[in-house]
């Protein structure tokens, strides 16, 4: 291999590199589709399953989304603060 | 659920004595696995971690059944809003009925006192004798469709209805092509109180109107008006 194809294949090797990483911060949170009207995703689509977690809540105990729901479901609010 | 620390949850759910779960995701974990970190926040504001707000209904199983999100954070639905709009309660109070001899309806707003942004739901609900329609738009000259009006008024603004989808009926004989609604109506739409409204009392008025006809005959036009008294203070909730 010439030196030019050696120099262009590093900058092809780092372009990709550094794409790879751009791409994995921004799939992070594009797991769900950018929604077309409002420009930014709004998470699951009516139909699919919410991902499961398990935080603490206003009594430090922590719960997990399953001990949540009962036999009729739950409202699931998100919120940005209750600070401020 | 928000990224607020627990010590900040209990204070605020004591203040406002909250019996329901507040679940505190600091570092925004969860809100970034429901993708709804906003990217928008900068690193060094208290902003750094808010999600997109919005409310998911889900069932036993974990399944979204509804979800609603807006534009900005700013619209607040009301708990009433919410039962109504995302759990189909059934609106009991702040309710008119009208009737005529083949039809049925009721017309209601979910609430009577709002605050800054808050959103409502306004309810039409008709239902039809057999053999009885009424018309969707668009709708042949001289022929009345079923219409719902609002009177406008600065401190809130009414989304328009989405009407069901209208069975096509062409009539060959007069060239004309009318939009028959289904017998049963469910009409569900949002009231919008502004973001700085004036303080004070108001009216909804409102004016349903419709002509219904069998295959042989129409009836005779109908008007209803209404108005749902509304006390909209100009202060954050």
């Amino acid at each position: 291999m010439n030196f030019l194809t050696e120099k262009y294949l590093m900058i092809f090797m780092l372009l990709l590199l550094s794409s790879a990483s751009l791409f994995s911060q921004d799939s992070k949170n594009n797991r769900y589709p950018i929604d077309a009207e409002l420009g930014f995703s709004t998470g699951p689509a009516i139909g699919e399953k919410v991902p499961e977690f398990s935080l603490p809540n206003q009594f430090g105990k922590i719960k997990s989304l399953k001990d949540l729901v009962g036999e009729k479901g739950a409202v699931l609010n998100i919120y940005r603060s209750a600070d401020w | 659920m928000s990224y607020d620390a627990v010590g900040v949850l209990h204070a605020f759910s004591e203040k406002y004595e909250i019996t329901y779960p507040l679940l505190s995701d600091e570092g925004s974990k969860v809100i970034r696995s429901y993708g709804l970190f906003n990217t928008e926040a900068k690193p060094d504001s208290r902003g750094f971690g808010i999600p997109r707000p919005g409310i998911y209904i889900i069932d036993e199983n974990l399944k979204v059944v509804e979800k609603h999100f807006e534009q900005s954070h700013r619209p607040r639905p009301t708990a009433e809003n919410v039962l109504v709009m995302l759990l189909d309660k059934k609106l009991e109070s702040n309710v008119k009925t009208f009737e005529t001899s083949y039809l049925t309806g009721r017309i209601g707003i979910t609430d009577t006192i709002a605050y800054r942004a808050q959103l409502l739901t306004a309810v039409v609900d008709i239902k039809l004798k057999d053999g009885f329609h009424v018309y969707g738009k668009p709708i042949p000259q001289g022929y009345i469709p079923l219409e719902i009006k609002f009177e406008t008024n600065p401190n809130f603004e009414i989304d328009t209805f989405e009407f069901p989808k209208s069975k096509e009926f062409r009539i060959e004989a007069l060239g004309e092509t009318f939009n028959i609604l289904p017998d049963k109506i469910s009409l569900r739409t949002f009231l919008r109180i502004k973001n700085r409204p004036e303080s004070g009392n108001y009216w909804v008025k409102a004016t349903v109107t419709f002509q219904a006809c069998t295959d042989e005959v129409c009836m005779v036009p109908e008007k209803f008006k209404f108005e749902f008294p509304l006390r909209i203070v100009n202060q954050r909730l």
